[in-house]
């Protein structure tokens, strides 16, 4: 059987593909942002958010969720501004973004676009953008290859961090934070021998499974959601998708 | 002149380098081992029946042939007609049955695994006890004889080439259930797993040939 070719009417979880005007106040609004800047040596995450549709289908992980699938949003050159617009149109109408980059320059332009929220960020390297950021972040599955100056910034700026290898001890090892937040998922956190399917190395990383136990515990307080780095092509039996597909599933049920 | 070369023939692939027989080849104690090339009636999902037909192709990789343990190749079946499919599936399970052996089905979905409980209880005249592997039941004091049934589509995604699921159990958790059954097991099945055909599927498909050979070492363990 051949998933990469498949003509389906369902988008992610098996939402319908939709306008605006079917969102109701606490759904979700799922959308693609395929934008990949044209260099680095791994490539191919403007093929994720398909990808990430047709995993969740695959899995069967099509029961129970609530919202409506916009597609994805055409890569113009002020598709930033773009999504700007309408993730201001979806907060006006209670519905949570779940975007699926594309690249780092996706989970940044949803940051900018939901100011004032605090960044629950799953991912191996600190990311200068988060920062110097107000409020602070909570970096998840740091793989300790940060500058020291780096690290003394965010200490300063009083971040909370778990390693790769605190959280696959214990997921749970952190208080989660009582204040809305909006989650990226940088899915180079994953282990490089378990998901190959990440734009960056990170042989250190998390289990899928850890990244599913850690996320699960955000569901109450999610505000928006964003996919990044995740590079299909790169892991041929799709743990990558997989693990990214799980997690938000977990999210959503708990929620 | 040239030369005439004999032509070399290559044995048929059988299920873990078994010997290959038929029915009335059976003697009391052996285990038949027969794939089961049906995927459209329990829990169905195509390409499981495809699982004993990859499980030959690999076999060859297996280090020694298996003594009292006979390949009768695949039972019949006629899986758009259930109710037919049904009473010559019980025919043949009989045969075998009465040939003094222990069958185990290789492969297809789980209605293999029920036609083969559902004959045996007819056989003995009593519902026979089934074992499925990862519900905490090879470890039981009880001693009357079951029927194993294992199902492999429990196993994690990391050992598929296409998983569905993260989690699940590992192979080495079924192979150390099978051979910790105390019981003894009349007769069995391995099914629920569609392998990706091709070299993809060359993982599964080692996979389920490693549990079958545990499979195969305990009901020979049970006989003697």
């Amino acid at each position: 059987m051949n998933d990469t070719v498949s003509i389906s009417n369902q988008g992610l979880f098996g939402l319908p593909y939709g306008g605006l005007e079917l969102l109701d106040k606490g759904s979700l609004a799922v959308f693609g942002v395929p934008f990949e800047e044209p260099f680095g040596l791994r490539r191919g995450t403007r093929e994720a958010p398909d990808a990430l549709r047709r995993m969740s289908l695959r899995g069967g992980l099509t029961e129970s969720a609530e919202g409506v699938d916009l597609g994805n949003l055409p890569v113009t050159k002020d598709w930033a501004s773009h999504l700007g617009e309408i993730v201001s149109n979806l907060k006006s109408r209670g519905a949570i973004p779940l975007v699926l980059g594309g690249d780092d320059e996706v989970g940044a332009a949803l940051v900018n676009a939901m100011p004032g929220l605090m960044v629950v960020a799953a991912t191996p390297e600190v990311k200068p953008l988060l920062v110097e950021r107000s409020p602070s972040c909570l970096w998840l599955g740091l793989n300790g290859e940060q500058d020291g100056e780096v690290w003394n910034l965010m200490q300063s700026a009083k971040h909370t961090w778990r390693t790769a290898r605190q959280l696959d001890t214990d997921p749970q090892s952190f208080p989660v934070p009582q204040e809305d937040v909006i989650l990226w998922i940088d899915i180079s956190v994953l282990d490089l021998g378990l998901a190959a399917g990440a734009v960056r190395l990170n042989p250190g990383g998390i289990k899928p499974e850890t990244l599913v136990k850690t996320l699960e515990q955000f569901s109450s307080i999610l505000k928006g959601i964003v996919v990044t780095g995740l590079a299909p092509t790169l892991d041929p039996r799709g743990i990558s998708e997989l693990s990214v597909v799980e997690s938000i599933w977990k999210i959503i049920h708990h929620a | 002149m040239h030369e005439v070369l004999a032509p070399t023939l290559t044995p048929v692939d059988t299920l873990l380098r078994t010997r290959q027989g038929d029915v009335e080849d059976l003697l009391p104690g052996d285990v038949a081992l027969a794939g089961y090339f049906c995927d459209c009636l329990s829990s169905p999902a195509p390409g499981q029946r495809f699982l004993a037909r990859q499980i030959r192709y690999l076999s060859d990789e297996t280090k020694k042939p298996m003594e009292g343990v006979l390949d009768i190749g695949d039972v019949n079946v006629f899986p758009l007609e259930p109710e037919k499919h049904m009473a010559v599936m019980e025919h043949q399970i009989s045969l075998v049955y009465d040939a003094g052996a222990r069958l185990c089905l290789v492969g297809g979905d789980a209605s293999g695994f029920e036609v083969l409980s559902k004959t045996l209880s007819n056989k003995l005249e009593r519902e026979i006890t089934t074992v499925h592997t990862g519900q905490g039941e090879s470890g039981t004091s009880d001693l009357s004889p079951a029927i194993l049934a294992v199902d492999l589509s429990r196993l994690a995604g990391s050992w598929m080439s296409r998983p569905q699921r993260l989690g699940g159990v590992s192979p080495l958790e079924i192979i150390t259930e099978i051979s910790a059954i105390q019981r003894p097991i009349t007769a069995a099945a391995i099914y629920g797993l569609a392998p990706t055909l091709g070299e993809v599927g060359l993982f599964e498909t080692r996979v389920s040939r490693d549990v079958l050979a545990a499979l195969v070492d305990t009901l020979k363990r049970r006989i003697s």
